[in-house]
């Protein structure tokens, strides 16, 4: 009821999106601070297995509507079964991950039952029983803080990654909710998942014995979008160099970035180039690995939120204005972080 | 076919930003362009009325009654007409109130499709088109990377977090799109003579039969508090050497709530 905080879980085909994880974790933290219930949403298939990975990050209640019109119609199923929740329970607050599903699910919900609605959301605080959201603004040079008016159900999206997933191992109650009906004016989901256009930013160049190396197809964020970006340069010393970048750049859920020798050279093709005359981009971390610093290449990426560097060359000019730089040898140490993230991740 | 293309007004992005006393961002007319991904979907509108003869397109913007020379500069890329929703007493409204005013006008004028760019460059919320479909009534196909409309259907490839999903759905229906469906034209000399005698509508919130209580700052739920610069100065730190380095970056990432 009144400190109730809900999250809203992202099922597609089954599989549950991670930022369900980060919003459930957040849930659960501020309704015991609030000393409110915890709760997630969670529509679609396989909404068991969902609803155990959402208890073990804390929430109490998993409200599971089971059904395959979740993925035969775009969004209208999803805003059906929680606008109908919300009503029924009134939490304060529903956190939805900053996604595409989130936020027209989000938009959608807030229209139809006239609710406050915040995205883009990087930090949630409590000032005694007030919620106070930081918001970036203006690309990051600004940090607003946002408090919702008035009452009623308030919806706040997450920036991806801007909650960590809490895995403190609880179980919640699944409580089982009837699917929502197919809509009478529907957008109705017709084709299988594709791949291309993916596939084509994702040819990495040829291996030294001739054969043409991919990314795994349609996992990469373009990299205007990617909230993290792994880069390579001149230093990664060939096209094969950019197998263990992409190995990291999958460990981390990242996109491969690449300066411009490594683009001239014919190692990776001219999408990925970042700089003044390749894509300008501000993920929240930038890793350059084998990448000198060329104004150029900062002209594509000096405002990304924070900087790492790893290169062999103690006097590279990405030392001077990097936010941790390595001075190291990234063949050594580029596979050590994969393994590393990996490790950390519990992969 | 009934195409309206809705944009919004935006700073250019290379203005100087800064908040206003309201904590608002202050909006100056000489930095007003129209969002840059709102002319992806003016381009979709052009290509689809090229495709079906006899469509006509309109371009519909709410904002300052000054955003009448942004709706110019949109008609200098093509389209009919504009129409322009403003009001004293919208300044200030959320996003939410943003896409009950839009429906309402996109009710009065009429539409087959109602197109919108996946989001715009100063607030990057791409809550509107959503909330604006629910107003109407309406299904929503997003983030579409393609657009084909045939016999009274629309189907797009909507862009996922991995590849993309073929949705479809009967007109009227709205559709917001992304950078990835066009090139947008640049708007020839022609087109800007052309531009300054199209039919361009002013309504406000009374021609539009829209509560003035239900939108602006007063009834807008949420409140900027405060804002603060955040430091652009990089940390800096340097790690000598291969042993240990992948254990602090994994661990620097850690404290920045990265992993």
């Amino acid at each position: 009821m009144a400190n109730d905080i809900w999250a809203l879980a992202e099922i597609t085909n089954g599989r549950l999106a991670s930022i369900s994880l980060q919003v459930a974790s957040k849930a659960a933290e501020l309704a015991k601070a609030l000393g409110g219930a915890s709760a997630a949403v969670a529509m679609g298939a396989n909404t068991q297995a969902a609803g155990q990975e959402l208890g073990a990050c804390g929430v109490e209640t998993v409200y599971a509507a089971e059904g395959s019109v979740y993925d035969e119609y775009l969004i209208q199923p999803q805003v059906e079964t929680l606008a109908a929740l919300i009503q029924q329970h009134q939490p304060r607050l529903v956190l939805f991950g900053g996604t595409n599903f989130g936020r027209d699910v989000a938009a959608r919900v807030a229209a139809r039952l006239g609710l406050g609605l915040e995205y883009n959301v990087g930090e949630v605080t409590l000032e005694g029983n007030d919620v106070v959201m930081t918001v970036p603004a203006f690309g990051g040079a600004q940090a607003v803080k946002m408090a919702f008016q008035g009452e009623g159900t308030r919806l706040l999206g997450a920036r991806p990654n801007a909650f960590p997933t809490v895995r403190a191992g609880g179980a919640a109650t699944v409580q089982q909710v009837s699917p929502a009906s197919a809509p009478t004016r529907g957008a109705k989901v017709s084709g299988p998942f594709g791949t291309e256009g993916a596939a084509e930013a994702g040819h990495l160049g040829k291996a030294p014995d001739g054969h043409d190396i991919w990314m795994p197809a349609a996992t990469r964020a373009k990299l205007e979008e990617a909230q993290i970006i792994v880069s390579g340069g001149r230093g990664l010393g060939g096209p094969q160099g950019f197998a263990q970048i992409e190995e990291l750049a999958t460990a981390l859920g990242a996109s491969v970035g690449a300066s411009r020798a490594a683009v001239d050279a014919g190692w990776i093709p001219y999408g990925h180039q970042v700089g003044q005359t390749g894509k300008t981009v501000k993920p929240t971390v930038y890793i350059a690995c084998g990448i000198s610093g060329a104004v150029q290449h900062k002209a594509g990426m000096g405002t990304s939120s924070l900087v790492i560097a790893i290169n062999k060359d103690k006097d590279a000019p990405i030392f001077g204005f990097c936010d941790l730089g390595v001075v190291g040898d990234l063949n050594v140490v580029v596979p050590q972080l994969t393994a590393a993230v990996k490790r950390r991740k519990g992969e | 076919m009934n195409i309206v293309v809705c944009v919004k007004e935006t700073p250019s992005t290379t203005a100087e930003k800064r908040f206003g006393p309201d904590m608002r961002l202050e909006r100056r007319k000489e930095d007003a362009i129209i969002n840059p991904f709102d002319e992806y979907a003016i381009e979709e509108g052009l290509r689809q009325q090229e495709k079906h003869a006899g469509s006509t397109v309109t371009i519909l913007c709410m904002g300052p009654a000054t955003a009448t020379e942004t709706l110019r500069r949109a008609l200098a890329m093509g389209g009919d007409r504009g129409v322009l929703v403003t009001d004293p007493a919208l300044e200030g409204s959320d996003a939410i109130a943003t896409a009950k005013v839009l429906a309402a006008a996109l009710d009065k004028i009429g539409y087959d499709i109602a197109l919108f760019g996946n989001a715009a460059a100063d607030s990057y919320g791409g809550v509107v088109p959503s909330a604006t479909a629910e107003f109407l009534g309406q299904p929503l196909l997003s983030y579409a990377s393609q657009l084909d409309i045939e016999g009274g259907n629309a189907k797009i490839q909507r862009q996922a977090e991995v590849g993309y999903s073929v949705v479809e759905a009967g007109l009227p229906v709205v559709v917001s799109v992304v950078k990835a469906i066009n090139e947008p034209r640049y708007p020839s000399m022609k087109g800007i003579m052309q531009s300054k005698k199209k039919p361009l509508d002013t309504f406000s919130l009374a021609d539009l039969g829209v509560d003035a209580a239900l939108v602006g700052a007063g009834a807008a739920r949420e409140k900027a508090q405060s804002a603060e610069k955040i430091s652009t100065q990089r940390k800096g730190e340097i790690y000598m050497g291969n042993d240990g380095a992948a254990d602090r970056v994994v661990a620097f990432l850690a404290e920045q709530k990265v992993l």
